[in-house]
């Protein structure tokens, strides 16, 4: 089933409780897109991936239609979970293995780690990515932790 | 936030801009006394390794250990928050305290897992 939501939940239930914080998460996702330098695929697929790591359904099963209309069908999807060993480009594969580290150990990403993810992302296109990882996961985990991932649709499209 | 870290997300400018502006916001809210969330903030920065003071040495309050007890559980899992977690963490903070707390954590962890990749990462 596909269905389509007007707004992220979990931020509409932050700005219930705390209207200043839930303004400041919602302009913080809108500026999650303004003036981005990274395709929103590789984008999505990290984001998928963040989702996938910590568990949060809605996440895993939402769909960002830009992405879609890129190519990003389910069989694209389906090579996030072993990503690293999947036909993916691999700028997106680079992608995913910071969403790995960042996500699993992010001590041991170390210089030479950043170097090959430098061969295919410019210092704005790294701090995106890296802003996306600290922006998703808190979502995530309000989702959860607040009992709104319990019945979620099997696919969600934005 | 460390030096480091501001360093390279300075290079989206705008999209960090934000992020500084939820921790304000944060800092500001009035659903969750801002010593709580410190105190959930270090120990979720001490379960990962990044520097910080870990927890206070004396007996904590009942607030405080409510708080952690949720911090902790997010931390670790999500999905494993209970209703009994829940109800035991709202009656010492009450919902609107809970729900910022949980957005809270995410928050104070992804942001100390990205303090210690770009610490890693330096040459």
């Amino acid at each position: 089933m596909t269905v389509r939501i007007d707004e992220a939940t979990a931020n509409a239930a932050l700005t219930a409780v705390a209207p200043e914080l839930g303004t400041a998460v919602t302009d913080f996702m809108r500026l999650a897109y303004t003036g981005s330098t990274v395709d929103v695929v590789t984008r999505e697929l990290v984001r998928i991936y963040s989702g996938q790591q910590t568990r949060c359904r809605f996440c895993s099963n939402t769909r960002v239609r830009g992405a879609v209309e890129r190519g990003m069908d389910e069989t694209v999807v389906a090579k996030v979970e072993d990503f690293e060993h999947s036909d993916l480009p691999e700028r997106q594969r680079a992608a995913l293995r910071l969403a790995r580290s960042f996500l699993l150990d992010p001590a041991a990403f170390g210089p030479d780690d950043l170097t090959a993810l430098a061969v295919h992302f410019g210092p704005d296109q790294i701090a995106e990515l890296v802003l996306d990882l600290i922006r998703l996961r808190p979502g995530s985990k309000l989702h959860i932790a607040t009992g709104m991932d319990e019945d979620v649709a099997e696919r969600i499209l934005l | 936030m460390t030096p480091a870290l501001e360093g390279l997300l300075g290079a989206r400018p705008d999209y960090a801009a934000g992020l500084a502006r939820i921790e304000v916001a944060l800092r500001e809210q009035q659903a969750l006394d801002p010593v709580l969330l410190d105190l959930c903030r270090d120990r979720i920065r001490s379960l990962l390794g990044a520097p910080g003071p870990g927890l206070p040495d004396r007996p904590l309050r009942a607030d405080e250990r409510a708080c952690l007890d949720l911090a902790e559980q997010i931390y670790v899992d999500a999905t494993g928050v209970s209703d009994e977690l829940v109800a035991a963490t709202e009656a010492a903070i009450g919902h609107d305290g809970f729900v910022v707390l949980s957005y809270a954590c995410g928050l104070f962890e992804t942001t100390a897992r990205a303090e210690l990749l770009v610490e890693g990462s330096a040459p």
